[in-house]
């Protein structure tokens, strides 16, 4: 009896043997659920500071501008001038030394250059944009010829301009006459033009691209200044000929490229006129990388159609490519940890600047996608941080 | 086996399984916490940048508004504004100055930053001065009015009433949050007994917007500020030494306490240039329905055209042209922010 009761009956190892069993498996099944809660939790947490870390980058970038210019990377294509353009251009990171040389500093009408410490005080007479506001493309120059008060050289030509009746209907010049009217002004001969300052300065911010001249000029200047007249010829470019007053036809509408596109638009631009359209500076991005200095200078004049004239053309190919053609050139697109573990989220940081509807903006998206569910999600804002010029400044761009 | 020892592996299986879940708890724990730390230093750097967007607001509105020290005392008398951080009346004139042309700050130095006994900075907003803005709310703001949606809703609850579905001005929309007496039942009752507490409001902060960010504005020269913003505790304290140079130590636990939340803060360092232009609202006229040519019966709108329109025209489409542009449509009527530049480190004055 007594080793028989040492020892376990049958039913006994049966159910120490499901007892176990049940322990066992609850075990299991806790364990197992705990490491796949941990391990969703790693997941999670994983995401979460990919998140931030996609979130810190895009703020990193609103301020450093290195999608555009990254002189530790060696990527500085930006700064580049078309020569073979006519006139040359410069592109929006171009150093004002390169295309501007310093001359005089003396708070004149002869200072040349751009001078990053000037303030442009509203009371410096010559801040003062001095023009015919209603001068347009097709002028026949009934107000006069505002080009004897401020023009980019002195003392500057004014020949006499005897056109006939040629007025051809809209739109263009088509090659007959740039005026709508009999004109006939007499010779001024030359003219001692009192304030060159602006227009030098106007013409030189303006060929950092569109979107470096809205930066550097005052919020309400006049986006237009005057020149010796240069007629109309078969195959000139909008910058290179003038109305019959001496404004670049690029100021004007009716060239058929310029900065007015609205052929109801005529006279010289100001911030407000880009309306409809936006302008941008030209990030490295995929599409963009092999991009040459011409083609660069060529996006830094390029007004991208993004306004409600687009709404009827969305649902068509043509303006679906208006729409791609805006994101492929103007939006700086980086993977943020290209290379990672397979269970990590792939995280993107979209960063687009660009001036639309009279306002500088700098719109950011921080886009992730599950690597286990394939869930994607985004967050979009629009970021406060250093403008172009700050971002120039910082490079020792603007110094002589 | 005994039943004892049988007994001991069940309570060493249970208690293992436990401590692997409770190692399994702190972890996650430990995780969350981590990840919730990491995010508030997001979470600073992004109010931070919103104190950047307040830093350049301040700086717009203190070139022209802000300077009448009373507005309240006597409705007579001028009110004093300025023309901007240099004069747009004389472009050699620092500002920003009065009506008079003369000016509301003082360059005479007052205050000793580097605690040598000297004086060595003047008082804001002369150059070289250094306003510091802890952004809390206040529990009232002047001229608060009634949160109140609709003060007179239609009313639809008695098809027999004369007042059914109308939309009927019965009470005063919209009403001050400061009560004036005003009831439906005693219209009479009106006062304005208690307007100059209205219009002061309540200057106290509300706790729960306390602590939570601030900026500094620095002048540099006439047009150029450093923007220093920050999200913490620190008030916008520089260092503990202008906390008890300003007599605020009772703000603050001790020193340690100060560096502790100074540490913590997501401090920014911008510099900004300050304009008087605003965007232009003289839209071009391309009224060409104006421009018929008697001659011709054409619409050109390629011509010079006799009209301009006025800046703060409120005039939607004259003539049925698609003219459009109005005030409403720039809202920078205070000057504008030329350029803003990160400094990656702080610069010697802030």
């Amino acid at each position: 009896m007594t080793a028989r009761g040492a020892a376990f009956s049958l039913l006994e190892v049966l159910v120490a043997t499901a007892l176990g069993l049940m322990i066992v498996s609850a075990a299991y099944v806790a364990v197992r659920s705990a490491a796949t809660a941990a391990a969703t939790c790693q997941t999670l947490a994983t995401q979460n500071a990919m998140i931030r870390a996609g979130m810190l980058a895009a703020l990193d970038e609103v301020d450093s501008w290195r999608c555009y210019d990254d002189p530790v990377a060696g990527r500085v294509r930006l700064r580049g001038v078309d020569v073979v353009a006519d006139p040359d251009r410069a592109l929006p990171f171009t150093p004002f030394r390169d295309i501007a040389p310093k001359a005089g500093w003396t708070g004149g009408d002869a200072d040349r250059g751009w001078d990053k410490d000037y303030a442009w005080p509203a009371a410096d007479p010559r801040t003062w944009w001095r023009g015919d506001g209603l001068e347009n493309s097709y002028s026949d120059l009934r107000f006069g010829r505002y080009a004897m008060f401020s023009a980019r050289t002195s003392p500057i030509a004014l020949p006499a301009i005897a056109l006939p009746d040629t007025y051809m209907d809209i739109p263009g010049p088509g090659g007959k006459s740039l005026s709508a009217w009999p004109i006939a002004v007499p010779d001024y001969g030359a003219v001692d033009v009192p304030h060159t300052w602006l227009a030098n300065q106007a013409a030189m911010a303006a060929k950092l691209g569109f979107y470096g001249m809205a930066e550097y000029l005052p919020l309400n200047a006049t986006y237009a200044w005057y020149e010796e007249l240069i007629p109309y010829a078969p195959n000139r470019n909008a910058w290179q000929y003038t109305n019959l007053g001496g404004i670049p036809m690029v100021w004007l509408a009716g060239a058929g490229t310029g900065f007015q596109l609205s052929r109801n638009r005529g006279m010289p631009p100001m911030l407000f006129s880009i309306e409809e359209n936006t302008v941008a500076p030209t990030p490295y991005n995929a599409f963009t990388r092999t991009w040459n200095t011409a083609a660069l200078a060529r996006a830094a004049l390029t007004r991208y159609v993004t306004g409600y004239l687009l709404n009827t053309q969305l649902v068509n190919v043509s303006g679906q490519n208006l729409i791609k053609k805006v994101i492929d050139e103007s939006f700086a697109e980086d993977a943020l940890l290209p290379v990672r573990p397979a269970h990590w989220p792939a995280v993107e940081v979209i960063v687009h600047r660009g001036l639309f509807r009279r306002r500088f903006n700098t719109y950011c998206r921080v886009s992730w996608t599950n690597a286990v569910t394939g869930e994607t999600a985004q967050i979009d804002f629009s970021a406060f941080g250093t403008s172009l010029r700050g971002a120039r400044q910082a490079r020792g761009l603007d110094d002589y | 086996m005994s039943h004892h020892s049988r007994r001991g592996t069940i309570l060493i299986l249970v208690a293992g399984l436990a401590a692997v879940l409770a190692s399994l708890c702190v972890a996650f724990l430990m995780r969350m916490r981590s990840d919730a730390e990491e995010t508030t230093l997001v979470e600073r750097e992004i109010q931070s940048r919103i104190m950047l967007l307040a830093g350049c607001g301040y700086v717009l509105e203190a070139g022209r508004l802000g300077w009448d020290v009373d507005p309240h005392a006597d409705p007579l008398r001028d009110h004093v504004e300025a023309f901007g951080w240099i004069d747009i009346r004389d472009e050699d004139a620092v500002g920003p100055r009065d009506q008079r042309g003369d000016a509301l700050f003082s360059d005479d130095l007052v205050v000793d930053t580097d605690d040598d006994g000297t004086a060595d900075q003047p008082a804001w907003p002369a150059v070289g001065s250094t306003a510091r803005c802890p952004m809390h709310a206040w529990s009232r703001p002047p001229y608060a009015i009634q949160p109140t949606v609709a003060y007179n809703p239609i009313d639809v609850s008695d098809p027999g009433s004369v007042l059914y579905g109308l939309p009927l001005l019965l009470r005063p929309d919209p009403q001050p949050a400061v009560d004036n007496g005003w009831t439906p039942a005693a219209p009479g009752a009106v006062s304005d007994a208690r307007f100059d507490e209205f219009s002061r409001g309540d200057a106290r902060p509300r706790s729960e917007t306390t602590g939570l960010a601030w900026f500094r504005v620095h002048r540099e020269s006439p047009s150029v500020f450093v923007i220093t913003t920050g999200a913490g505790g620190s008030l916008g304290y520089r260092d503990w030494r202008e906390v008890t140079a300003d007599g605020a130590e009772d703000a603050f636990p001790g020193p340690a306490a100060f560096a502790q939340t100074v540490g913590a803060e997501a401090r920014l360092h911008h510099r900004i240039e300050w304009s008087p232009e605003t965007i232009e609202q003289t839209e071009t006229a391309y009224q060409y329905h104006l421009q018929n040519d008697a001659g011709r019966g054409l619409r050109n709108p390629w011509v010079d055209s006799p009209i301009r329109m006025v800046t703060n025209m409120s005039l939607e489409s004259p003539g049925g042209s698609s003219m459009h542009v109005a005030m409403k449509r720039a809202p920078n009527h205070l000057g504008s922010v030329k350029w803003v530049q990160r400094l990656e480190t702080p610069p010697a004055r802030w």
